[in-house]
């Protein structure tokens, strides 16, 4: 069988995530609130939020339709001027791809390094995976570097469930970056 | 090995190991993969085809054929108008019209045939259209395994996304299969890179 499904996880509806620290957190502590949706994003301003983690930049005319094909988008906004960031500066990204309702891919995580350690990975992807469970998405997916596969799993992710693997295929391309940064969250 | 005008012999270079990505060439819609003929005019022929329709009720039929748990016919629809691309490979009987009379000598025309098509095979995959894809529901019928169809229509699958400029590729295989997408090109773990899947824990 050359399947590649994997059995809806524990019939019925799956509970979300909790989200650890509410909105009113960040805003108090960091000055920082999430959007959802993909309304006021520059794609130059998320090329540059790209860059900045070290994803390649991509053609922004594919990244505009990559976004209008982005079934969730959830972001990281400054609220306030500071020497860190601009007011209303995107410091914060994550996204998913979707059917809508059987399967979803979240790509893209990324957080400005000047705001890292500071939660924000970990409360977009609460954000993103609990509504994505909420819409009744039973098959969630991600593909994670190394390093941030704990983080993951702390959030409830589990790595080759089941032996199951995740899988690319390998471009002859001179892309230097490598499978790695088209890939990683 | 074409030694060059000065002579001296070009050194041997190993051929490129052939890839899905070599002469692309327009998209497909259509491949003819296995066609059986008989005397009669009837004959058998499996197609790849590109793009729908795809009916949910005949997915989940050839789903549950596989052994796979049942889906809500509904969620099934929905997946299939929402994916990006939906290849099916279509098994299409056609055989003599029962009801017409047989043509009564070589210079009459042949008798007319009855067309019918049976899904027995699907991928289909999600994306944004522009970076990444990810293929979903790889299955062929289990009477019809064995033949290379599997392999058929994920790679005629991949090619219609590489035209289409979709550079990032992606599936996750059960590991009886990682083989299978091995030999057409694909890595698991690449870099290190892990698939993971969201079970609830609270």
């Amino acid at each position: 069988m050359y399947g590649t499904r994997v059995e809806e996880a524990q019939g019925g509806v799956l509970r979300p995530p909790p989200i650890s620290k509410p909105d009113a957190e960040f805003e108090a502590k960091l000055g920082v609130q999430f959007m959802e949706g993909r309304e006021g994003i520059l794609v130059t301003e998320l090329n540059e939020l790209f860059e900045k983690v070290g994803f390649p930049r991509r053609d922004p005319d594919r990244l505009k339709i990559a976004l209008e094909n982005t079934y969730h988008v959830i972001w990281v906004r400054s609220t306030r001027q500071s020497r860190l960031a601009k007011n209303g500066q995107m410091i914060g990204f994550a996204r998913a791809t979707s059917d809508g309702v059987l399967s979803a891919t979240v790509w893209d995580v990324a957080v400005n390094p000047a705001w890292q350690r500071s939660g924000l990975g970990r409360a977009l992807m609460e954000r993103l995976t609990k509504k994505l469970v909420e819409d009744g998405i039973p098959t969630i997916t991600l593909y994670a570097e190394p390093q941030v596969v704990g983080l993951y799993e702390k959030l409830g992710y589990v790595r080759d469930p089941e032996g199951i693997r995740g899988m690319a295929f390998q471009r002859k391309k001179k892309d230097k970056a490598g499978a790695g940064a088209l890939l990683r969250v | 090995m074409i030694p060059s005008r000065k002579g001296s012999t070009a050194s041997t270079k190993q051929p490129a190991k052939p890839s899905l990505e070599d002469n692309l060439g327009p998209e497909v819609d259509e491949l003819l993969l296995l066609e059986s003929g008989q005397p009669d005019g009837s004959k058998a022929e499996i197609i790849y085809r590109n793009g729908g329709p795809v009916a949910a009720a005949d997915l989940e039929q050839l789903c549950t054929k596989v052994g796979w748990p049942a889906r809500p016919l509904a969620k099934v629809e929905a997946a299939l108008r929402n994916s990006f691309m939906v290849s099916s490979l279509v098994l299409r009987v056609s055989l003599p019209d029962p009801a017409a009379p047989p043509p009564t000598g070589p210079e009459q025309p042949p008798a007319p045939l009855l067309v019918s098509e049976q899904l027995i095979g699907l991928a289909r995959a999600t994306s944004d259209h522009a970076f990444n894809a990810t293929i979903w529901d790889v299955l062929v019928d289990p009477e019809y395994q064995g033949q290379g169809l599997g392999k058929a229509l994920v790679e005629q699958m991949v090619r219609s996304l590489l035209r289409k400029d979709i550079s990032n590729i992606t599936l996750f295989a059960d590991s009886k299969v990682v083989d299978f997408y091995k030999q057409m090109g694909f890595e698991a773990d690449p870099e290190g890179i892990k698939g993971m899947f969201w079970y609830p824990r609270f």
